[in-house]
């Protein structure tokens, strides 16, 4: 921590430019004071991830859609037992190693829901307000336009008329059609950080726009970054679970996530008999992975509002 | 507009007569909400437009073509019936002309002649799409506009509740809104169709929902089947108001006003109010996207629980490759969502006369 800013201080003083490696260091060093909720949040997450990943790696476990057969009887419809901890379903799969798998996936399904989504909303809501001029205007058309789209309807639209659907194509679809009302978010952030004066100072010391932009804009709507990031993961993970659950997600059947889990109940049962244990699983999974998202933004939510922390 | 402008504009009236006053500001109002309407209509027609545009070229651009569900069947019929039959669909549908060709007879049959194409789908073979769409579009409003006044008014009531006065009781039923609102709405409608349909017997199950006519006991029996869907709307939209509004109401509380009013001894209850009003118009901006969020729900939700409305024609449309009939639910569900936020955003100008006469967003 010392070191960290004493490197960046003697820089400083020398009028060096910091590199970007100073810059993260020093932004590695507040988050691991002010955020310190959080980060044991997330690291708690990505130990979870991992224990997902060693345990969907061990022998016999590696795949999600094997079904039981011991060579006289299939095992479907088992209610949970101690060798199925969650019964089987009727193709004679484990339900519990599907709900691992499944977890696993959807979760890796939506990082990558939440990188497009943030992506594209951090180009079209910080350079089209910073570049300003028909930019300006052009992004802020696009985006208001863009939030008037129906993004489940387009999302069923698109992927009920491709024949072959991989979960790439699925991800690319869900953050495509999820980022305007992120954008708008961080485009409002930047429109008033435009017009505050070290911006200004920089504009006219004739640093480039893309380096003001990475350099000055950026750090300052990280928190927002941050908080669109975990807010598209959460509502990645749920859109991709509805349409799988509909039949519309990954055509080729490999990619078990929690909404196949369930797509299976739609198709087979639909309320008719009571298999519980089938449906019950992965909405509970879901939900608390939604939970977990919820409170990792509120908190980040507490701790970014000055009147909200005083008052929590 | 603020009180000094206001003022200003006052002043001037004062000036000059004192009987031009009201017409005056009434003639403001009036031209700058008709100006609110013409541009909202030119913006929501050219969103619109961009719309069918997309919804147009994306099963013509998409890799595999619009009639593939047909080109998979063509593997059981003799090959050359099947190539005879994706032939005349092409030729039906269009398909062989140019895309630009392609793209003015859709406007035209659209915007002229409001045709839509007609269904292949067996049992409603040959019907204009528009005809078998028409009738379902008032089942899912009926649905989404009651449900959206609903959890607007409860949502932010329970959130201001909440964030006014932060008790226990307060903050378990402000958590278990929050809940039922993480949960995935259509795995909830599961949950609440195993209570109240299998257990309980409130309501009847929805495979037997009938098709709408002027008739009492038809009415009556869509009634019951009504409820659980509008119920299951209602509960899992109020967490995402309550989320915003209790926010809202935190900031308020701690704001200037409040606390110097507190000092004077103002009524508690009278303070509520004001600060609920205050935290209550921002959410306003919400109901566009939260509107629009809605009729996906509904979409999903139609299907899982059997009720007769565009989504479950559209995705059963999708599950027997009826091409006209899966661009035809699209746009309208386009064309419901256009109005939709065209009267939302009318509404707010009417409630906040900042929007009327500020011009600017």
């Amino acid at each position: 921590m010392a070191t960290e800013t004493t490197l960046i201080s003697k820089s400083l003083e020398k009028g060096e430019k910091s590199p970007i490696i100073n810059i993260l260091s020093k932004l590695w060093g507040t988050i691991k004071r002010r955020y310190k909720k959080q980060f044991i949040l997330i690291m708690g997450l990505l130990v979870f991830v991992l224990i997902l990943e060693i345990l969907t790696a061990l022998p016999g476990m590696t795949d999600p859609k094997y079904i039981l057969f011991d060579g006289v009887k299939y095992h479907s419809e088992y209610p949970p037992s101690w060798k199925y901890w969650l019964g089987t379903n009727s193709t004679s799969q484990d339900v519990a190693l599907l709900i691992l798998h499944g977890t696993k996936n959807s979760l890796y399904f939506g990082i990558g829901c939440a990188l497009i989504s943030t992506a594209v909303a951090l180009v079209v809501g910080i350079f089209g307000p910073f570049i300003g001029g028909v930019w300006d205007t052009a992004s802020s058309f696009i985006t208001n336009i863009a939030m008037v789209f129906p993004q489940i309807p387009f999302i069923l639209f698109i992927s009920s008329l491709m024949a072959t659907r991989s979960w790439v194509t699925v991800m690319l679809i869900i953050g495509l059609f999820s980022w305007p009302w992120a954008a708008r978010a961080i485009r409002s952030q930047v429109l008033t950080l435009r017009e505050r004066n070290f911006i200004k100072v920089s504009k006219m010391s004739a640093l480039g726009n893309m380096k003001i932009a990475f350099s000055e804009i950026i750090p300052n709507v990280l928190s927002y970054v941050i908080l669109v990031f975990s807010i598209s993961f959460g509502i990645g993970i749920i859109t991709e679970a509805g349409i799988s659950m509909l039949g519309l997600g990954d055509s080729s059947g490999n990619f078990v996530t929690l909404g196949y889990v369930l797509w299976y109940h739609q198709t087979e049962y639909i309320l008719n008999q009571n298999f519980y244990h089938i449906w019950l699983s992965p909405g509970i999974v879901l939900t608390l992975i939604f939970l977990i998202f919820y409170v990792i933004q509120s908190s980040f939510i507490m701790t970014f509002n000055p009147r909200t922390r005083e008052n929590m | 507009m603020n009180s000094l402008e206001m003022n200003v504009i006052e002043e001037e009236d004062l000036k000059t007569s004192f009987l031009d006053e009201k017409t005056r500001a009434q003639k403001i109002v009036g031209n700058s909400f008709l100006r609110l309407i013409l541009r909202k209509l030119v913006f929501y027609f050219l969103v619109f437009f961009i719309a069918i545009t997309l919804a147009f070229l994306i099963p013509r651009l998409v890799p595999g073509s619009p009639l593939y569900y047909i080109r998979d069947l063509s593997g059981s019929i003799n090959p050359v019936d099947a190539a005879i039959i994706i032939a005349e669909l092409e030729a039906l549908f269009g398909l062989d002309l140019p895309l630009w060709n392609q793209y003015l007879i859709f406007l035209e049959q659209f915007f002229l002649h409001g045709n839509l194409g007609v269904s292949i789908n067996l049992p409603t073979i040959a019907e204009p799409v528009f005809d078998l769409i028409a009738p379902r579009i008032p089942f899912t409003l009926m649905i989404v506009i009651p449900a959206l006044i609903i959890t607007f008014f409860v949502g932010n009531w329970v959130g201001a509740w909440v964030g006014y006065k932060e008790t226990k009781p307060r903050k378990v039923v402000y958590y278990t809104f929050l809940i039922m609102g993480a949960a995935p709405f259509y795995w909830f409608a599961y949950v609440l169709t195993d209570i109240f349909v299998q257990y309980l017997h409130f309501f009847p199950p929805f495979t037997s929902t009938p098709e709408f006519s002027f008739d009492l006991a038809v009415i009556l029996e869509i009634m019951k089947h009504y409820w659980l869907p509008l119920i299951l709307m209602v509960l899992v939209n109020i967490g995402g108001w309550s989320t915003g509004a209790r926010s809202m109401m935190i900031y308020e509380r701690g704001s200037g006003y409040i606390l110097y009013s507190q000092k004077l001894g103002f009524k508690e209850s009278k303070l509520r109010k004001y600060a609920y009003r205050n935290s209550i118009l921002p959410q306003f901006t919400g109901l566009n996207l939260n509107f629009n969020n809605m009729i996906g729900q509904t979409i999903i939700l139609e299907f899982v629980l059997f009720w007769p409305g565009l989504g479950s024609l559209m995705i059963s449309a999708f599950t027997q490759g009826d091409y006209a009939m899966i661009m035809g639910t699209f746009i309208i569900i386009i064309l419901v969502i256009v109005i939709g936020n065209f009267l939302i955003d009318l509404s707010y100008g009417l409630l906040d006369p900042r929007i009327r006469i500020g011009g600017s967003e």
